[in-house]
């Protein structure tokens, strides 16, 4: 899947975050749809996490094995509808447990040990220290990006439809 | 009727829909919750005509959009 320059300094600014606030924000919800559709359309395995307060969720995404993120969350939320970690909030600590497990699916990823998190979300609770291990759907039913006739089949370019939204 | 909540078992009215047990629930994000019972997405349009069963599994998998920004600001 060959970029134009264009393409990879917009993509790239989704990722980076170079706005911060709500700019920045809309970019990084949406970056996790840009970086899922992207794994998905060339193959390759994405750890998604995301945190916020004392709570976090944790997959590992095999395209065309289990589920995407996309499978989860069709697309991304409406304005106001969930809460943005400056509103919220988010725990420094948070980052630490997640992201220490997001490495240990990447270990086990590359020297096949274990199971991975494929087809299960992974909750924390830090509150009630409570780890939870959801069972997933199979990959692909309806699914607009991973299914075996997907609907979306370019990268979407939020940023372009978010500056047209009248707020 | 009894069913499962998030891993936890609940006795609710027989006939309860998924919205109503959004709403019974207090689901922080209720506009935008992706919910699973026994293992399989119910889509967010049928929340309201979705009714419950007796021993059903029902799992709540809450949008994180992630980050810290903001504290720059």
């Amino acid at each position: 899947m060959a970029f134009t320059n264009e393409q990879l300094e917009r993509y790239s600014r989704h990722i980076i975050l170079k706005e911060i606030g709500v700019k920045g924000q809309k970019k990084l919800l949406n970056a996790k749809f840009l970086i899922n559709d992207a794994c998905v359309m060339e193959k390759k395995p994405l750890s998604h996490a995301g945190i916020i307060r004392f709570k976090g969720q944790l997959t590992t995404i095999l395209p065309g094995e289990g589920p995407c993120y996309r499978c989860i969350f069709q697309s991304p939320p409406p304005k106001d509808a969930v809460p943005t970690c400056k509103e919220a909030g988010v725990i420094g600590a948070m980052g630490g447990v997640i992201g220490s497990l997001q490495a240990m699916e990447a270990v086990k990823y590359i020297t096949g040990a274990g199971e991975l998190l494929s087809g299960y979300l992974l909750t924390y609770d830090a509150l009630k220290m409570e780890f939870r291990k959801i069972k997933l759907p199979p990959r692909g039913k309806g699914c607009a990006v991973c299914s075996d006739t997907p609907t979306i089949t370019k990268l979407i370019d939020y940023e372009q439809a978010a500056c047209e939204l009248k707020h | 009727m009894k069913i499962i909540v998030a891993g936890v078992k609940k006795e609710v009215a027989e006939g309860l829909t998924v919205q109503g047990l959004i709403e019974q629930e207090q689901v922080e994000t209720p506009e935008y919750v992706t919910v699973s019972v026994n293992e399989e997405f119910i889509e967010s349009g049928t929340f309201a005509s979705h009714v419950l069963k007796d021993g059903d599994e029902v799992e709540f998998l809450y949008f994180m959009g992630g980050g810290a920004y903001g504290i720059y600001e």
